[in-house]
């Protein structure tokens, strides 16, 4: 090495490109990367996602991000018991009725060590684990569930919606029994009462620390969870930069079965080319949200593999019936006929996925696909759109997530498919945030929408797209009967009545098409062939705890 | 013609031998023509503009595949006869939406940057010849320039960005975006270019006849200051095409599947990592030719009016030349 006399290093082009080279080879290079976790590679779990979680708070947000991640932190009351998937080494969760067990379903206590339900129904009690401690050490007590639901009511974000679901008349519904026993006091029978307590937005706070946060301006210290965690989860927040990355740490004061990867870290690649490229590299363990084609040439890859599994993921358009002519029931069918599903399965989605054919994800309890009639068939669409009255055609606008970059293309083959029929749609691209707004203010005729009801239920997964009254019709879809047969699911706790409403309920909902059916895009997992232990869960999120290195 | 009157100094003295104001009415074509043939470099920018203004106007014209009707079985086709350039993610055929896009592409920069330029320039002339008059002329020159410094504070495509979210998704929109984010450039050369004209003693002496505003400018000025201005439209019209295209690029564009090279080269470009090069590259490698041959056509517009470089001899001339002489 050439140095001055003063013993420097002369700055000069030639100098400045050496040592900016070597500096970027050693950043990049994979003793660089382990050490910059600052510990073992093996027992840290690294994962390209599109984006941070916009809140650790279920109440404000419910983006990809935070359903990623929020499990990690925060375990519920229970959840369900798994089987072994059709995919070789992949778990499932079990979501077969079961008439003969508490709660209806398979399921296993996670906070709750027991629950009892009342001969009507209408009350369940359940009684809590012992020595369970938050990530601030703080024990988990009945105040705490308590808290977690007197807080949905407050707060009023996503929670609302959950009590509303759970039967839940007021804050008095949950009382407090004794330390480690709580009660749920119901107006009607419920259900599906036990199943969305394992919802992913149903989890329990740390009281104590929830209310040592809390301020006057912010009783419900909504400002402090929105950043951080207060939970009786299997991790811990270390950081969070957002934009950047999240950083999780396995606590060793868990109750459960410690996670073998002791630090999980979550990273932001907006690009999905990128995450891919990481994945292949070894840089990262987890490539989320990756394109159909960049799935598909991993099929050679010696380092990575995408582990394909049955999901309730559903892709359609809202068909919106305020806007004419789409109230005709005549034109939505005719729109359902054109889309070309098989193609879009085949092509865009490179066989991910399958054809959507029944209005909830298909393999729920009570979904069937009895009534579909709906395969492309543009002869049938044309004759369709001449009883309404339409033979000539008319013009419409579709809107789409700029965000998803396959919905622009199935836009695309979808719009030719309907100049066929004469239908003419002008393609509106929006940015994410504009696209949401449009799709929560029903503002567009025809919208795409990439969804899933996360509760397993029939009755729960028609109430949520299809009630008159709910949030998520987004096609102002309104037909008496079918809320009243919505309502009578939710609210008998005879199986065979609930199942044959909720079928009545989708033959009329299949015969009145107000949603143009796409695909069941499946949840796909591209990661290293190293990882192992992954189990599907409806919400379709990354559990980290149940990943290992194998 | 008077010795004053810059229409007899357009370049002529410089640049031939045979008298300015006789080639000035017949020859100036001509001898422009010569001038590109002897410069093959700014010669192949005008036959690139040329050709991709010629496959935006013909297009329709040939048996081409629909540019915007997707064929579902022919997804991510690499190159072939059926698909000279492939097709790309949903089905669309490459080549024949890379011969559409210039329809909009360059309509959009050509429209964009004339109206710019006419905005701009008129504007700039004003400001030019009013800015030490005094009183509301002062304030009212003063007034646009700072108008004109607000716009360029702002990153160009960023504004243009912006304005596209105002004004919304659509070609009248981008239009309009790229002309504003531009105006200034002319206003501020036209300004320039009467700072320097309008203290000549052709124009000092029409103004002591009482020549007004409006007569100086379109007499004496304007016309003196086109070179500069038409050299700045050719390279700004290339300008124009890459910020149509990168707000494309990044859904701010024209609407799908409208055929544009931006678009079509953000809708591909996610395929290159997995193998498949052709929907992005021959949109890109025609965006890149387009804009490198409007380059050119500045260019060769900035050395025709450059009496220097005009009159220096090609490399053959002078090749021919001293192998004459030897």
């Amino acid at each position: 090495m050439h140095k001055t006399a003063n013993g420097t290093i002369p700055l000069s082009r030639r100098t400045l490109l050496k040592y900016g080279a070597a500096a970027s080879a050693f950043t990049f290079a994979p003793g660089f990367v382990n050490a910059s976790f600052g510990q073992d590679r093996s027992k840290t779990l690294v994962i390209a996602a599109p984006a941070t979680p916009l809140s650790l708070d279920v109440e404000n947000s419910l983006s990809p991000g935070t359903i990623d991640t929020v499990a990690a932190f925060y375990d519920y009351l229970i959840g369900f018991g798994t089987i072994p998937d059709t995919v070789d080494g992949v778990m499932r969760e079990d979501l077969e009725p079961r008439p003969d067990l508490p709660g209806g379903y398979n399921l296993k206590g996670m906070l709750a060590e027991s629950w009892a339900f009342a001969e009507d129904g209408k009350s369940v009690v359940f009684t809590l684990r012992q020595g369970v401690l938050s990530n601030w050490g703080n024990e988990l007590t009945a105040e705490d569930v308590k808290y977690t639901f007197d807080r949905k009511f407050e707060v009023k974000g996503a929670g609302a919606f959950m009590t509303s679901v759970m039967g839940l008349p007021d804050k008095d519904a949950v009382k407090v029994e004794s330390k480690y026993v709580v009660s749920f006091t119901l107006k009607d029978p419920n259900p599906i009462l036990m199943i969305v307590c394992g919802h992913l937005a149903n989890p329990i706070f740390d009281s104590t620390k929830c209310k040592e946060m809390a301020t006057t301006d912010d009783p419900w210290a909504r400002n402090f969870l929105d950043t951080n965690v207060a939970g009786f989860g299997p991790y811990a927040l270390k950081d969070i930069t957002r934009g950047q990355q999240m950083v999780a740490t396995a606590r060793s004061d868990y109750y459960g079965e410690k996670p073998y990867f002791e630090t999980v870290v979550f990273r932001e690649v907006p690009i999905s080319a990128t995450r891919l490229q990481l994945l292949q590299g070894g840089a990262v363990d987890i490539a989320q949200n990756l394109a159909p084609t960049e799935m598909k040439s991993l099929e050679n890859s010696t380092d990575a593999t995408v582990t394909s599994i049955e999901a309730s993921q559903m892709l359609w358009i809202e068909l919106n019936t305020a806007f004419a002519p789409l109230d005709n029931i005549k034109v939505r069918q005719a729109l359902n006929y054109a889309m070309p599903k098989d193609e879009v399965v085949k092509t865009i989605m490179q066989g991910f996925g399958k054809k959507m054919t029944t209005f909830m994800p298909d393999f729920y309890p009570g979904a069937t696909a009895e009534f579909y009639d709906y395969d492309y068939d543009i002869d049938k669409a044309k004759a369709l759109l001449a009883e309404a009255g339409h033979a000539d055609g008319f013009t419409s606008t579709l809107a789409y997530n700029a965000g998803i970059p396959f919905e622009e293309t199935i836009a695309i083959m979808y719009q030719t498919a309907l100049k066929k029929i004469g239908v003419t749609i002008e393609l509106k691209k929006l940015p994410a945030g504009t696209f949401f707004d449009s799709l929560v203010k029903r503002s567009e005729p025809m919208t795409f929408n990439l969804d899933a009801p996360f509760t397993p239920d029939p009755g729960f997964s028609l109430n949520l797209y299809f009630h008159s009254g709910s949030f998520l019709d987004f096609s102002n879809y309104k037909n008496e009967e079918v809320d009243a047969l919505i309502k009578t699911s939710l609210s008998t706790l005879v199986e065979e009545d609930r199942f044959a409403a909720t079928t009545a309920a989708q033959k009329i909902i299949n015969e009145e098409a107000p949603w143009t059916l796409i695909a069941n895009p499946g949840f796909q997992l591209a990661h290293g062939k190293d990882i192992g232990g992954i189990v599907y869960y409806t919400s379709n999120r990354l559990n980290f705890q149940d990943y290992k290195r194998v | 013609m008077s010795e004053t009157d810059p229409a007899a100094l357009g370049g002529q003295p410089f640049a031939n031998e045979t008298g300015g104001e006789q080639l000035l009415a017949t020859g100036v074509l001509k001898e422009f023509c010569g001038f590109l043939m002897n410069r093959p470099s700014y010669l192949v920018g005008y036959l690139i503009v040329a050709m991709a203004a010629l496959s935006g106007l013909v297009a329709p014209l040939l048996p081409l595949a629909s540019p915007v009707d997707a064929d579902a079985g022919a997804y991510l086709v690499p190159p072939s006869w059926a698909h000279p350039m492939g097709t790309d993610s949903a089905g669309l055929d490459v080549f024949s939406r890379v011969l559409f896009a210039p329809r909009v592409d360059l309509a959009i920069a050509l429209v964009s940057t004339c109206w710019a330029a006419c905005f701009g320039s008129v504007a700039g002339a004003f400001v030019g010849l009013w800015e030490e008059r005094g009183g509301i002329k002062s304030g009212a020159a003063t007034l646009i320039l700072r108008m004109a410094d607000v716009i360029q504070a702002f990153p160009v495509f960023a504004l243009a960005l912006v304005l596209v979210a105002v004004l919304g998704q659509g070609m009248t929109s981008i239009i309009i975006a790229i002309g504003i984010v531009n105006l200034p450039l002319y206003l501020r050369l036209m300004r320039g270019e009467v700072l320097r004209i309008r203290d000549q003693s052709y124009v000092e002496a029409a103004h002591i006849a009482g020549a007004g505003d409006i007569y100086l400018l379109t007499r004496h000025i304007v016309p003196n200051a086109a070179p500069p201005l038409l050299a700045q439209m050719s390279i700004n019209t290339g300008v124009a095409v890459l910020l149509a295209a990168g707000l494309s690029f990044i859904g701010a564009g024209v609407r799908a599947p409208t055929p544009e090279w931006g678009s079509m080269i953000a809708m591909g470009f996610q395929n290159v990592v997995t193998g498949q090069w052709w929907p992005s590259m021959f949109p890109g490698l025609a965006l890149a030719l387009t804009v490198f041959g409007l380059g050119r056509i500045g260019a060769s517009i900035l050395a025709w009016t450059n009496p220097r470089e005009r009159s220096r001899p090609t490399r053959r001339a002078w090749k021919a030349f001293t192998e004459g002489r030897n």
